[in-house]
């Protein structure tokens, strides 16, 4: 069943729709929430935030539209508050934030994750693991993450290039 | 190259991705957040019964009932209803209408909320009328009084049996019910009811239900749309003999088809002539329903039996004061423990 109609039904009140919706969104929302917050632990607590958020606002949900983007969009307000809460500044533009995840050295992403982790800014790591772990096509990203399709395309197209250099060399080796 | 190494960021992905879950529904059940998300929506929607499961076809339970008396006796029906197994045994020589579940259901609630609050013998004198102080505390006596009446809702599985009448009524009715903690109890009701107008649908009908040792007499009227449905139903069960003064008054409009995630009861409390409570109880999804009472002992409290037999929780608001606490069994009784901020924790034992 697509994510709007099970999002139509649990704002219909049955709520064992929400199940489905978790397990359809939760890698999302986990990669938007740490890109954002940038460590595992916070990610967590925005995943919680967020579909309590979901669950709060389901009502005000309009069947039809793109459910994905819907819940992307809480996740991200989720995690952007919790950092602004954190006092941390989050830099938008990849440029500007080279060290893109901090001090966090724990590889407990994966050993391939964290590599791409290191190596990416956070949007082309975001894409590719929405690309990855959801299977979205590109202009599906460019819908949830709002975001223009040919800088998705671009985005993606350099994620992965990166990629396959580090995926060659024996990735995540420092 | 470019396959496996995606693939190997989704395995990596599948893998390491926390699961919050657990802690979502737990967080959103204490925060009645699917309590709120259904009110919302029939607050939107009135009683139009729009969600998938009112139009997903499912059997209404009165309908099906006075349709399987009709095309044979001795069957069988289990429905599911507001989270609990509610089964519908029509046994041979049943009357011609068959009382329903929400019928049988709302008398038995009607009646025992009359027994709490009218104990037999004493009359009116014996309701108490305590000034409510905006204390949960001292409002226990009055929940006290709710929880028990409304604990057929507390268990997992309600059977209505129609049968053939007995001490001179045309019909009986049995319902088999658990507490919270799964005691089993069954109360009966026997009745005569007639269509007051000629294909009009209305039934009335008169007759007597016992309940904690006690026989209460009852008058319903109940309107039976086309496909044979509960629209409305209205009853009283009172203390005094039929058309007495103290009675408990029950409302239900069902919302329709199998939507029975909303049923809703209205009750009236009267007390010699003058209104002392009024009531309402909503049924939720799992074994959860609420029940807010106006009045002078006005209060809202939402009871969550949950799924692992922990304690029944109750969430209440009681003259702008919001809390849980948890209800525990002890010698025949409940002890309602709470458990604040504070470390510790009070125990209020009602006699």
């Amino acid at each position: 069943m697509t994510l709007d109609k099970l999002m139509t039904r649990f704002s219909d009140g049955e709520i064992s729709a929400f199940g489905d919706i978790y397990a359809q969104t939760q890698k999302t929302v986990y990669f938007i929430a740490l890109s954002i917050v940038k460590e595992k632990a916070l990610a967590e607590d925005v995943m919680q935030s967020a579909y309590l958020s979901v669950i709060k606002n389901a009502a005000k949900y309009r069947a039809g539209t793109n459910a994905a983007a819907w819940i992307a969009k809480i996740a991200k307000n989720e995690a952007l508050a919790l950092a602004k809460k954190r006092g941390r500044e989050i830099y938008v533009d990849e440029r500007e934030n080279l060290d893109v995840f901090g001090t966090e050295q724990t590889n407990d992403f994966g050993l391939l994750t964290d590599a791409a982790k290191k190596a990416l800014p956070e949007d082309e790591f975001l894409i590719l693991m929405l690309a990855a772990a959801e299977g979205y096509k590109r202009r599906e990203i460019a819908e949830i993450l709002d975001m223009p399709l040919p800088t998705v395309t671009w985005k993606y197209k350099r994620a992965t290039e990166k990629m396959r250099e580090i995926f060659r060399d024996g990735f995540g080796e420092d | 190259m470019r396959s496996e190494m995606m693939k190997m960021l989704k395995n990596e992905a599948e893998k390491n991705t926390p699961d919050v879950y657990k802690k979502v529904m737990s967080a959103a059940n204490e925060q009645y957040l699917f309590y709120e998300l259904r009110r919302e929506y029939h607050r939107n929607n009135g009683d139009k019964g729009r969600s998938k499961s009112a139009k997903g076809g499912g059997s209404a339970m009165v309908g099906l009932s006075a349709t399987i008396v009709a095309l044979a006796l001795g069957t069988f029906a289990v429905f599911a209803i507001w989270g609990k197994q509610i089964t519908s045994l029509l046994l041979p020589a049943a009357t011609t209408f068959p009382m329903s579940d929400t019928y049988a259901v709302g008398a038995v609630s009607a009646a025992k909320l009359l027994d709490e609050s009218v104990p037999e013998g004493a009359g009116s004198a014996a309701y108490e009328f305590t000034l409510n102080s905006g204390k949960i505390e001292e409002n226990l006596k009055v929940f006290d009084r709710y929880f028990n009446a409304f604990d057929l809702f507390g268990g997992t599985q309600i059977t209505v049996l129609n049968a053939a009448g007995e001490k001179g009524y045309a019909a009986k009715v049995t319902v088999k019910t658990q507490n919270y903690y799964n005691t089993a109890f069954e109360y009966a009701m026997y009745f005569n009811e007639s269509e007051t107008e000629e294909n009009s649908g209305k039934r009335a009908a008169t007759g007597e239900i016992a309940v904690g040792g006690r026989s209460f007499a009852l008058r319903g009227e109940r309107r039976v749309n086309e496909d044979k449905r509960d629209e409305e139903l209205l009853l009283k069960v009172f203390a005094d003999g039929l058309d007495g003064k103290t009675f408990v008054q029950v409302e239900s409009t069902p919302k329709g088809s199998a939507d029975r995630n909303s049923l809703e009861y209205r009750y009236t409390l009267v007390v010699d002539g003058e209104v002392a409570e009024t009531s309402t109880l909503k049924t939720g999804g799992g074994v959860t329903y609420s029940f807010d009472v106006s009045g002078a002992f006005g209060g809202s409290y939402k009871v969550i039996r949950p799924a692992d037999g922990s304690a029944v929780t109750v969430g209440y608001t009681v003259g702008g004061e919001s809390g849980t606490f948890k209800v525990q069994p002890k010698d025949g009784g409940y002890d309602y423990v709470f458990t604040g901020a504070a470390t510790t924790a009070k125990k209020i034992k009602f006699e």
